[in-house]
């Protein structure tokens, strides 16, 4: 009679190790002026009161006596993409000043208060998010005159989500 | 001895699994930026010059207490002379005599309102009695212009009404001289 033992003992350390995923979804993400603000072309009809020109972002625009509206003006535009989808984004604007051939020196046209279009921005379904701008131009109504040309700024726009 | 297979397998496995996972940071915000232009173009110029004066010509005038005659002149220099009781008005017929010209310059495109004198205005002899002027008409058709820009001038023509003085005493013919007044045309706006 052969007697079998058999015993084996062992300890497999069987040691599965998945390979951690971490899938980090990373869009491409774009925002870009399309359409630069444009007041158009005015003249002024007097340089010792303040003039407004309220440019609506649907392109509309009011403008007081003091300035005389020649040529349309034309709101900006701004498009983005690669944001959180249906997102809601809170807008930023800094101020303008502009001036005549955007030296930065000499009379200046003050441009506040934007309003977008839509007014509550909100990103679609594929993070995509589209605006327009507007704002009030104003003139500084000191006495001294705006010569005849150019007159810009560029200003800083950011959507926060 | 009983068999003993027993195969004892002690295993111990250790699984390392790792969770798939997405980042998502919720506590950082995300934003984007741009630079915008903002721009406006400032157009003001607007000059007016007369390029010819106003001029009645040569006429023979008498004055007549209480009563005023004019001479109308439309906006292509033509002259209709109307009398009032001993007051009248006699272009020689030789001279010749001229609406007021003037050149309109202003931005392009822009609505320019052309103002002339709603009151009379005085024309003065230096002897003698003296005229007014007034009712001045334009070919304008509405008051205003469009502007041609800077270089590209408009030109309007204007006409006027000339009136013998009827405070005079009595009746009296005008001293001969050149008579002369000025009258102002305003463009704006």
């Amino acid at each position: 009679m052969k007697l079998f033992s058999c015993s084996r003992g062992g300890a497999y350390f069987l040691s599965f190790a998945f390979s951690s995923l971490v899938a980090s979804h990373s869009h491409a993400q774009s925002f870009n002026q399309t359409r630069a603000m444009d007041f158009g072309r005015v003249a002024l009809t007097t340089y010792d009161q303040v003039g407004t020109l309220v440019l609506d972002p649907d392109g509309s625009y009011t403008a007081s006596s003091e300035i005389v509206v020649i040529d349309a003006p034309v709101p900006a535009r701004f498009e983005g993409g690669g944001f959180p989808a249906n997102t809601a984004a809170t807008l930023v604007v800094t101020d303008g000043d502009a001036t005549l051939g955007g030296g930065g020196t000499g009379q200046v046209f003050t441009i506040r208060d934007y309003v977008s279009s839509p007014s509550t921005l909100v990103s679609n379904g594929a993070g995509d998010l589209i605006f327009d701008l507007g704002a009030t131009l104003r003139s500084e109504g000191d006495g001294n005159s705006y010569t005849d040309g150019d007159y810009s700024t560029d200003i800083t726009v950011s959507v926060v989500f | 001895m009983a068999r003993n297979n027993t195969l004892r397998y002690a295993a111990v496995a250790a699984v390392a699994l790792g969770l798939a996972t997405f980042a998502h940071d919720a506590s950082a915000q995300l934003s984007a930026t741009d630079t915008g232009n903002v721009s406006v173009t400032v157009d003001n110029t607007v000059s007016i010059t007369e390029t010819t004066p106003m001029d009645f010509g040569t006429v023979a005038a008498i004055g007549d207490n209480g009563n005023t005659a004019t001479l109308a002149m439309d906006v292509a220099g033509s002259l209709t002379p109307t009398a009032a009781g001993n007051a009248l008005f006699m272009p020689d017929g030789v001279s010749t005599p001229s609406q007021g010209i003037f050149d309109i310059e202003g931005p392009n495109g822009a609505t320019l309102t052309v103002t002339l004198p709603a009151a009379p205005v005085a024309v003065d002899c230096a002897t003698g009695a003296d005229f007014t002027l007034d009712t001045f008409v334009d070919d304008t058709g509405g008051g205003t212009v469009t502007g041609l820009g800077t270089g590209t001038p408009v030109t309007i023509n204007v006409g006027a009404t000339l009136k013998t003085d009827p405070a005079v005493v009595g009746t009296v013919a005008y001293d001969t001289l050149t008579c002369t007044g000025t009258y102002t045309m305003t463009v704006g706006f």
